[in-house]
């Protein structure tokens, strides 16, 4: 890989509880032959390259089960923008979500740096899910005025609306590497 | 393997340029180097290898990193994943596996090896791969097993044999998993490949090592054509494992010949490791069979002659260990291993003088003799004992030479050393004593007096005080060492004083010559200061000091100095029992007799001398009709002694002819699993043979209207480790039984808890007895542990007895010891000691299970026979401190090392 010199890069994290579509969101992006076939538990976290826009991501995928959450910070500090994905079809755990959110927005790795967020309302082709103005009523995004922040519905199964949310972080990133 | 070389690469590069700074690495500051450059938003390779370098430089010097540390350093180099620089890729391979992260962060890694291992790149693969193994757990184990799988069939070699190596590292923890990959293993194995046949091996074999039968397969397979095995590693090991099975498996003729035709062919036309393998092996093999090793000992002669010194030495070590056996066939390659003696090298030249020991003439001894102590001093302990082993043979040989043998070990016990040195040189010359002529033991007498007058040790004092005071009434003047010994009195420290006194006091007994003299010593000695000097040397004078020839006192103190003939336990319980009888008819020979206290008979094994007390003890005190008597007494005896057949259930015959035995080597007691009044009374006893463990229950249904039949048990936790051999239903038998049989050889006693089911069909039956109709059923049993203590009966012996039983036992080669400690958790002194009796299961002597509760520590002797036929004997203190908890030290004896084993694993 290393990524050819004319082309941007960029270190992304991307959180949310299990179960939220994290992997497969990731998966969905990566070039054809790198896809997997099954998505399992992500243990720990994985690292994971794709393209995007004439953008070279590297990010790390979060595992989103509860042991593992306590990792998160530690990855804050490098990343140049933030994916949340939240699985809008799973409205029991929205406040769940919504504390690990809060618990993010304090963390010193992101409070004091200005990295867009991107949220992505997942699973949107399952009855009952949660649209994104509900969910982002729901999470107070409103109240968020130190940051980009953009909320995206999506199914990471066929790809709806990520593309859109990538290139809406892509557009938001730093627009010089810092030195 | 390959990462660290190509780590080693790396060093070398770096090396050239901070060789000095690796030398002045300082941990704190590394650590912090490492968070910053880790941390960096833009990831620089060059300097992130560089600090990787230094942290596993330190890892490997020993350097201690705190918990704290590890996190931090582990979680930096997790975010270096991201970056793909090869190198870099590989470091943190090694620096996963080198750091030994806490469990709970290491494992967060898998998902990010699992991605490696799925990738091109081979290198990542294997790497990822040998990682993974070694953080796996079992939630991820599942994964694992389809990479280790996926793996095992890469094209890559490199990819192959790191699976094989990651599959005999699982195969301890994770045995099943790795045994269903066989086939392909055994392709790697036929593969042809060198790198890959070596680890397909080991693995195979592994896998197979319980199966002896399969085992046998392999190495026929293996042997049957010369070309199979380009590997020479593969090669050496395949010939130690024809070795293991030739010494240990039972082989037709047909199959014996052929392997040892195969390791006669490897003698030739093969690199050297292999020739000097097969030769060691079939060396080592003719201890045991009968083989012609004519050729065998041409090649070790060749390697004796060799250039290397690693091969020179190593044919030495043979030929040193074929000297015990064969000193004939060694002393034939005299001419060779004579201008051995003056190899630059110590430890050849010394190695070759000790093989010539063995084997040499008479004319060589003094040569030898002065040209070992010269090197001598300049060799380690271990080696050092072997030499003094050699000259003890050398005597046996050669006994005409003893002065010189024995003048050689005085010089070694003046010179430097360590006390188990020493010891070893004491009980040398003390068997040269015992063994040699009577001009050789007053030699030797005189040596020991000799190197008492300036001995730092008082142990060995003390012991030689013993051996003077037994041996020299043998000796023609025996006046001469009570010199010495008494010059130790005025002279020494009180422990060895009170030795000197006791020693003084039984040559005045044995001597009467000397007796007069020595109570005038003794009486010297009544103004001490210390206390225990004083009581012993009051002791002896009373006992010592009467009119010559009467023989009523002389047979009084034959009481102290012989050994004790009754048990005064015994004595003491009888005489309360019995006390208004006694007073009633004082003169009743019948009630008061003393082969009632006799101690039993010891175990013939225990040694020589205590059998021909006992027998001396039988003629003198015991007519047959007193003997039965000495046995009823015994029986009846309130303090509970075992005799060795416990009352357990026999084995029957029809389950020992349906197994191939005879009968079983040994049977536990039997314990009940539920309770007389339980629904079914179930009680099992154990039996042992042949490692395998056959467990026979008795049940009884307390139900009235049912009646059970075809009772069948079932292993409820098939533990990992055991499998189920047979079963026999309580239609075959009277009592249904399991045989059980370890899956690990090594474990010659299985010790563990097991959880059984009862499987039976239940018979309804109205009050007139017809049958009303059946229906399956199954009970399940409380958990049934097999304890050390079921191996073990108890053996009573006499009080005072013990430590002479200690130091006999000892005397026996096949004598076995151990020493260890461990720290036990009771609350108070007296539970830990009663714990511990417990835990053994053994008679208690010397009355030592009384605890004083105020002393910190206590001794506690022990003793019983394990299996039914080896006697164990354990001396344990336990020390209690109410800060520190509990600490038990024990010390075992017994003539069969796994006895020992076991006894201790369990503890543990």
């Amino acid at each position: 890989m290393g990524g050819s010199l004319g082309k941007k890069k960029a270190k992304i994290i991307i959180v949310g509880l299990d179960n939220s579509g994290k992997t497969t969101l990731i998966n969905y992006l990566k070039p054809p032959k790198e896809t997997l076939s099954e998505v399992t538990p992500t243990v720990g976290f994985k690292v994971e390259s794709f393209k995007q826009d004439k953008i070279n991501f590297t990010c790390f995928d979060m595992s989103g089960q509860g042991i593992y959450r306590e990792l998160w910070p530690e990855y804050y500090s490098e990343a140049q923008g933030v994916i949340f994905v939240v699985d809008s079809a799973d409205k029991l755990r929205i406040a769940v979500a919504k504390n690990e959110l809060e618990m993010m927005f304090e963390d010193p790795g992101i409070r004091d740096r200005p990295v867009p967020i991107l949220f992505f309302a997942n699973k949107k082709d399952l009855p009952y899910a949660l649209t994104e103005s509900e969910i982002a009523e729901q999470f107070e995004l409103d109240n968020i005025s130190d940051r980009d922040w953009h909320i995206e519905a999506s199914n990471a199964l066929t790809g709806e609306g990520v593309t859109e949310g990538i290139n809406w972080l892509g557009a938001k990133l730093p627009k010089k590497k810092k030195k | 393997m390959f990462s660290k070389s190509k780590k080693a690469d790396v060093d070398k590069e770096e090396t050239t340029d901070y060789k000095d700074e690796y030398t002045r690495i300082s941990k704190s500051t590394l650590v912090q180097e490492a968070r910053t450059i880790f941390n960096e938003a833009k990831i620089k390779p060059k300097k992130c290898i560089e600090v990787l370098n230094k942290i596993i430089y330190l890892l490997n010097q020993g350097e201690k990193f705190t918990d704290n540390e590890k996190t931090n350093l582990f979680f930096g180099v997790t975010k270096l994943f991201l970056h793909d620089d090869s190198t870099l890729r590989r470091l943190i391979y090694v620096f996963i596996k080198e750091l030994r992260a806490n469990e709970d962060e290491v494992f967060i890694a898998t998902s990010c090896l699992s991605k490696d291992m799925m990738g091109e790149n081979d290198m990542y693969k294997a790497n990822a791969l040998r990682v993974l193994t070694k953080i796996v757990d079992k939630s991820s184990l599942l994964s694992i097993e389809k990479q280790i799988k996926t793996s095992m069939v890469d094209r890559s070699t490199h990819v192959k044999s790191s699976s094989l190596v990651c599959s005999i590292h699982l195969l301890s923890k994770y045995p099943e998993m790795i045994k269903k990959m066989v086939g392909d293993i055994q392709n790697n194995l036929l593969s042809g490949n060198k790198e890959l046949q070596y680890h397909a091996l080991l693995l195979l074999h592994e896998i197979r090592k319980v199966d002896p039968m399969a085992i046998l397969k392999i190495l026929s397979q293996l042997t049957s054509s010369q070309s199979a095995l380009p590997s020479k590693l593969a090669k050496v090991q395949l010939i130690r494992y024809i070795k293991e099975i030739l010494l240990h498996a039972n082989l037709d003729a047909r199959t014996k010949g052929g392997f040892i035709e195969y390791l006669n062919e490897c003698l030739s036309r093969n690199p050297e490791m292999v020739s000097f393998e097969a030769a060691k092996s079939l060396v080592e093999l003719s201890e045991k069979m009968n083989i012609d090793i004519d050729q065998a000992f041409k090649s070790i002669l060749d390697s004796l002659c060799s250039g290397e010194n690693v091969l020179k030495y190593a044919a030495l070590k043979v030929m040193n260990r074929l000297a015990n056996t064969n000193p004939k066939e060694v002393s034939l390659a005299s001419t060779e291993l004579e201008p051995l003696i003056n190899d630059q090298n110590t430890s050849i030249a010394s190695m070759a003088i000790s093989t010539l020991l063995k084997v040499c003439t008479e004319v060589y001894v003094q040569k030898l003799l002065a040209q070992i102590s010269h090197y001598l001093p300049e060799l380690g302990d271990d080696f050092k004992i072997e030499v003094i082993h050699s000259v003890y043979l050398l005597f046996l040989r050669v006994p005409k030479k003893s002065t010189e043998q024995i003048n050689f070990l005085l010089k070694c016990l003046t010179g430097e050393g360590t006390e188990t040195y020493k010891e070893s040189i004491v009980e040398t010359l003390m068997k040269i004593g015992i063994e040699g002529t009577t001009a050789d033991k007053e030699q030797v007498l005189l040596t020991l007096c000799e190197f008492i007058e300036d001995c730092e040790f008082r142990h060995l004092q003390t012991h030689i005080f013993d051996f003077i005071a037994k041996e020299c009434p043998n000796t023609s003047n025996p006046s001469v060492y009570i010199r010495f010994i008494y010059n130790r009195v005025v002279l020494e420290k009180s422990i060895i004083r009170a030795a000197a006194v006791s020693a003084l006091g039984t040559i005045g007994h044995k001597i009467e010559s000397l007796r007069s003299q020595i109570v005038i010593l003794l009486k010297n000695c009544l103004k001490d200061e210390n206390d225990e000097v004083r009581e012993r040397a009051l002791f002896y004078t009373d006992l010592l000091d009467y009119p010559e020839e009467n023989e009523e006192c002389h047979e009084a103190s034959s009481f102290v100095f012989d050994s004790l003939t009754f048990d005064v336990d015994k004595m003491e319980q009888f005489l309360l029992e019995n006390k208004d009888s006694l007073i009633a008819d004082e003169d009743n020979e019948e009630i008061f007799n003393f082969s009632t206290f006799c101690t039993e008979e010891q175990d013939s094994v225990m040694t020589r001398n205590v059998q021909k007390e006992a027998e001396e003890k039988k003629d003198t005190y015991s007519t047959p009709e007193q003997h039965t008597k000495q046995e009823e007494a015994i029986e009846d005896d309130s303090y509970g002694i075992d005799f060795s057949s416990p009352p357990g259930f026999e084995l029957e015959q029809s389950i020992c002819t349906r197994l191939g035995i005879e009968a079983p080597e040994f049977s536990t007691t039997t314990k009940d699993i539920t309770s007389p009044s339980d629904e079914y009374y179930v009680q099992l006893t154990g039996h042992f043979h042949c490692k395998k463990l056959i467990l026979q229950f008795n049940v009884q249904n307390n139900i009235e209207e049912h009646k059970l039949k075809d009772i069948t048990v079932h292993l409820e936790n098939p533990k990992a480790g055991y499998t189920t051999v047979d079963q026999i239903s309580s239609e075959e038998s009277q009592y249904p039984t399991i045989v059980l049989i370890s899956e690990d050889p090594s474990r010659v006693f299985i010790t563990e808890t097991f959880k059984f089911k009862l499987k039976f069909t239940v018979i309804e039956v109205d009050e007139d007895g017809n049958e009303e109709g059946d229906y399956e059923d199954e009970y399940s049993l409380d958990k049934v542990s097999i304890a050390v203590s079921d191996y073990i009966g108890k053996q009573a012996l006499a009080n005072g007895q013990f430590m002479n039983a200690w130091e006999m036992i000892k005397q026996n080669e096949a004598c076995a010891e151990r020493l260890e400690t461990f720290q036990i958790s009771f609350k108070t002194l007296k539970e830990a000691v009663a714990g511990v009796i417990d835990f053994f299961g053994m008679s208690v002597c010397e009355g030592s299970d009384k605890v004083d509760e105020t002393s910190k520590s206590h001794n506690l002797f022990l003793a019983g026979t394990f299996f039914g036929m080896y006697p164990v004997l354990v001396r344990g203190q336990i020390g209690f401190n109410s800060q520190y908890g509990c600490v038990l030290r024990v010390g075992v004896r017994s003539m069969n090392d796994n006895a020992i084993q076991t006894v201790l694993e369990c503890i543990q």
